[in-house]
């Protein structure tokens, strides 16, 4: 407790890091324990039917997957951003602004239940998202005049995100109607984090101080710094109804270093300077709870609140380090789940923003499409 | 007597076994028929409707040399329609289909001048909604060739297009705010000719369709006075799509679909206010049935295409059979 | 086999997560962080905070990241961050209170230009003073190259450098008010005058004038930014003028007028260029736009006789009758 508090002065996150130090070591017992134990309770899940298994409906299907289940994932998110809300908590209309926009997201995944009790998963995505910014012109003066330009900006975020190592391991007993998991993870960054250089265009050239500049700033996905994710979810069934709830942490591994590009016009030419900047992410908590009904074998629907906050983090702006405003989003999700076939499942979700503070609020539809197999069990 | 009896219950007897083999279809069964089961058009005396609902949003476009780009300028537009669509069939071969939609159209542009000398900012919005009724649509499809087990199906079908809906600007208060209009202000008659086979788990479809644009008149911006004399560019549209049938009554679909539109004319004379576009379009979708019910989910990405939106209509659909 | 497979099974998942639980991921550095509602604020300070004149002439920084300031007619004023340490000459050996510009030399004394000749302050609180005993010697700027030269520019006598082996002093009738000396990255010396810049590179003197494309011959302002620009401004151009190696280039300002007299210039940390102007108020360029900042929008004053900044890269403006303004730059 003395290494603690020595280190962390913020009671509320003193909190937060016992319980993630707590959680992880209640992870790692867990992981030797079920590892130990697996033969001796496996002979406790339901017999090894492989249709039975692939078949089996979300209320009567444990956190993790079953030994030698694979379950592979792609997954496309669209979501509409046309709201924001502010430092105060009021929604502002982006729409109304004409800065609204969109964004597609696109998600894979692979889990494997290396033990009945223990899974490995990694995930990855790939964004896609132009940001458009106010147009504004200047001029000179209130007459007509010949000296006026308009500037229009757009920040497109692209590319690969990063890769989520993680493994998970539950309660080491069959699932009945309650479960336990925890799962623990790392973010490693894919690609290049820093941007590239704009492309900013002069178009419009009607006099030689009457243009319009188009900017267009190249931003990338992902955190640039590994992170790591630490998950507990807890799941309780009563007959057709099930009861998901969990909590997600995470919390950069360390400070990050990127560049911030500036523009000079020179003659309708555009030249670029970078400066580089540091920053420490964020640390995230999100909050999930889902209430399933199970209303066929092969059709499952859930409504979801997910709650996320973020804070505790910084950036370096012109030598000066700010702390990054906390944020926080509240989102219902309504959605379903539709078993296909044995091997073949869909899963569709929609998001609805309901409150917040700093932060985007957009309206999404999530589609994942899950292969479902056991590929080493005849 | 006896004898007779004897070949009498021989002749029920396998009568009786083939019919605990084959049960025979009711109406009831056959409106349950799923997309693999159903034939291409409807039996006579059904009636089918459903309700059709898209949306889209304006992010990006592809421009008139195909590169697809961000509208740059600060402009948020949506359009979602809702669409009901009515068909019956007059005969097994022959059926009757009426569409219209309500229209939602939504653009909004804000715009910011600094004047430097006085230091004064103006900030101006515009704003344009159009909701209303939109153009009606009639077709009459004819099935010249049934599905039979080594044949595919062969269909045609004739489109009318009824301008039903507003054409002009509406409600205007300004050059900036002003009620879009919903409809496109002429008539259009359409030809198509499609083919179906099943191969289960697979099916394959394909289809051609040419439409013809007659002439109409509208004003074309809020500060026109009068309508112009227009005439929209001819369509040619095809596509082909292969089908999983991953059970009867779940199916994934995989369509590309090609259409290309000549320039339109105003006053006679080619502008480029209409311009020639083509699009090359993927469309997965996603159909499943419950009883007679049937419910699909559907989604067109433009790949690659010429003065023609570059963002993905989403579709739903609900459908019905009485 | 059971031992085997228990073994693998925890080898392979210790094997990936061993380092995330040894991870030091929680121990990151503390600073001290500033509130994002503090960046972009304004802030004045005038005689009611203690200021000995409303009227700042020049605002400097030196190497121990003190503020200077001076007011013409109330003599010169030292800010540490926190406290204010004025000298006059009721308390100083200052030459003169009409103090119009200061500079630090290579020893890191602090050189006042006055209207009598030039008062030298070391870091040890020592005076010293250099005034010239034939003619008078208003001090208009001084510039303290980088190979440690001093060269001081006057009203209607020229100017005078120093070399390390005293003042020497160069004279034209038409070069005889020098406003404005600045080095550029390749170490010529610009100075600037009210008949055009005067380019020393070292061997030899070379002329531009508005028949050079400058906006006017009055040069009244120059910077070196770090971009290898050398920005002129006058005061009496439309716009204002840079040479890099391309050659010089033009930019409209956007204030609507046809002239605009700039005091100073200075680049701030983001990499924008700030021109005071007189009555135009101040105009912040962010490479491809000049923004006008005025009365009109809260600023204090249209008239600015010169900007500095001090360690936190916050500007502060020296105005012509409503003291010192300070601007922390905004974080968007």
């Amino acid at each position: 407790m003395d290494y603690i508090a020595g280190v962390w002065q913020d009671t509320h996150y003193q909190l937060i890091r016992v319980i993630s130090m707590m959680l992880r070591f209640i992870f790692l017992v867990i992981l030797i324990v079920t590892s130990v134990l697996k033969n001796v309770v496996s002979g406790q899940v339901p017999g090894r039917d492989k249709y039975q298994l692939l078949t089996m409906p979300f209320n009567q299907r444990p956190l993790t997957l079953y030994r030698g289940q694979l379950h592979g994932s792609t997954g496309y998110k669209f979501a509409v951003r046309t709201q924001y809300y502010d430092s105060e908590g009021e929604v502002v209309y982006l729409r109304n602004t004409g800065t609204g926009s969109v964004y597609h997201y696109y998600f894979i995944e692979l889990r494997y239940g290396l033990t009945d009790f223990i899974e490995l998963a990694a995930e990855t995505n790939f964004l896609k998202r132009g940001i458009r910014s106010e147009s504004t012109t200047y001029v000179s003066t209130t007459l007509p005049s010949s000296e006026q330009v308009t500037v229009n900006k757009l920040t497109e975020v692209k590319g690969m995100g990063d890769i989520l190592l993680s493994a998970a391991v539950r309660f080491p007993l069959e699932y009945k109607w309650f479960d336990l998991a925890l799962r623990g993870g790392l973010y490693l960054p894919s690609s290049r984090y820093e941007p590239q250089e704009p492309s900013h265009a002069v178009s419009g050239i009607k006099e030689e101080n009457s243009y319009t500049v188009d900017y267009h700033y190249n931003n990338t996905n992902g955190f640039g710094v590994p992170v790591y994710e630490l998950s507990g979810a807890f799941k309780l069934t009563l007959n057709k109804f099930t009861l998901n709830t969990g909590i997600v942490f995470s919390d950069p591994t360390k400070e990050g270093q990127n560049i911030r590009w500036e523009e000079a016009l020179v003659e309708r030419d555009f030249s670029y300077y970078d400066n580089s900047y540091s920053y420490l992410l964020n640390r995230t908590l999100t909050i999930y709870t889902s209430l399933h009904y199970q209303a066929t074998g092969w059709f499952d629907i859930r409504l979801s609140g997910n709650y996320r906050k973020s804070d505790g983090g910084w950036t370096e702006y012109w030598g000066n380090k700010y702390s990054n405003p906390e944020t926080r989003l509240f989102t219902i999700e309504p959605g379903f789940e539709l078993q296909i076939s044995p091997t073949l499942i869909i899963c569709q979700n929609a998001g609805f923003p309901v409150k917040g503070k700093n932060s985007d609020a957009p309206f999404y539809l999530f589609t994942t499409v899950r292969f479902n197999m056991f590929p080493f069990l005849r | 007597m006896k004898k007779s009896y004897l070949i009498y219950l021989f002749m029920l007897l396998p009568a009786t076994m083939l019919c605990q083999t084959e049960r025979q279809l009711v109406p009831a069964d056959l409106k349950q028929q799923t997309i693999v089961s159903e034939p291409v058009t409807l039996r006579k005396g059904f009636f089918r409707t459903g309700i059709i609902m898209n949306y889209r949003v304006a992010d990006k476009y592809f421009n008139a040399s195909g590169e697809k780009e961000y509208y740059i300028t600060s402009s948020w537009g949506s359009t979602s329609a809702y669409g009901i669509i009515l068909q019956y069939g007059l005969t097994d071969r022959l059926q009757l289909d009426i569409k219209t939609e309500y229209r939602n159209k939504l653009q909004e542009f804000q715009n910011k001048e600094i004047v430097a000398g006085t230091n004064t900012t103006i900030v101006t919005t515009t704003r344009q909604k159009g909701l209303g009724l939109g153009d009606s649509h009639f077709a009459v499809t004819y099935q010249f060739l049934q599905e039979i087990e080594r044949r595919m199906s062969l269909t045609g079908r004739i489109n009318v297009t009824v301008p039903t809906g507003e054409k002009n600007p509406t409600n205007i208060r300004s050059v900036e705010k002003y009620d879009l209009p919903v409809g496109e202000g002429t008539y259009a008659l359409g030809i198509n000719i499609s083919a179906r086979k099943i191969l289960y788990p697979y099916s394959l479809a394909g289809y051609i369709e040419y439409k013809h644009n007659f002439e109409g008149a509208k004003k074309f911006s809020a500060a026109d006075d009068a309508e112009s004399n227009f005439r929209l560019g001819n369509r040619f549209e095809s596509g082909l799509s292969v089908n999983l049938h991953l059970n009867e009554w779940i199916a994934l679909a995989n369509e590309i679909n090609f259409s290309d539109k000549s320039k339109g004319e105003v006053e006679s004379i080619v502008t480029q206010e209409i311009p020639a576009e083509w699009a090359l379009s993927y469309e997965p979708s996603l159909v499943f049935q419950v009883k007679r019910f049937r419910l699909g989910e559907s989604v067109r990405i433009p790949l690659k295409g010429k003065n023609v939106p570059a963002d993905p209509l989403y579709k739903i659909m609900i459908q019905y059979l009485f | 086999m059971r031992k085997t497979n228990i073994l693998r099974n925890i080898g392979i998942v210790a094997g990936i997560f061993i380092p995330l639980i040894l991870s030091n991921s929680c121990e990151h550095s503390e600073y001290d962080l500033l509130d994002p509602a503090e960046a972009g604020i304004w802030t004045l300070f005038d005689t009611t905070d203690g200021l000995p004149s409303n009227e700042v002439t020049e605002i400097k920084r030196d190497s121990r990241d003190n503020l200077w300031f001076t007011f013409p007619g109330y003599g010169t004023a030292k800010y540490d961050g926190s406290d204010w340490i004025y000298f006059r000459t009721a308390n100083s050996p200052l030459l003169t209170n009409i103090v119009n510009c200061l500079a630090e030399d290579a020893d890191g004394k602090i050189l006042f230009g006055t209207s009598e000749g030039i008062s030298i302050l070391n870091d040890e609180n020592e005076w010293d003073s250099y005034v010239d005993s034939v003619t008078s010697m208003y001090i208009n700027t001084i510039k303290v190259a980088s190979n440690g030269w001093i060269w001081v520019g006057t009203k209607e006598q020229g100017f005078y450098v120093n070399n390390g082996s005293g003042f020497v002093k160069t004279y034209s009738e038409t070069y005889k008010n020098v406003n404005v000396i600045e080095e550029d990255a390749d170490g010529n010396i610009w100075l600037g005058t009210d008949n055009g810049l005067i380019r020393w590179d070292g061997s030899g003197y070379s002329y531009l004038t508005a028949a050079d494309n400058l906006p006017d011959n009055r040069v009244s302002a120059l910077l070196s930014d770090s971009k290898e620009r050398l920005w002129i401004g006058t005061r009496g151009g439309k716009t204002v003028s840079w040479i890099d190696s391309r050659g010089i280039h033009q930019l409209s300002l956007f204030t609507g007028a046809d002239s605009c007299f700039i005091n100073d210039i200075i680049e701030d940390r983001k990499g924008d260029i700030w021109f005071a102007t007189y009555n135009d108020g101040l105009i912040r360029f962010d490479g491809v736009i000049p923004h006008s900042i005025k009365e009109v929008n809260g600023f204090p004053e249209n008239s600015i006789y010169s900007i500095g900044e001090d360690k936190h890269g916050n500007l502060w403006f020296g105005l012509y009758s409503r003291g010192v303004a300070r601007y922390t730059l905004p974080i968007n």
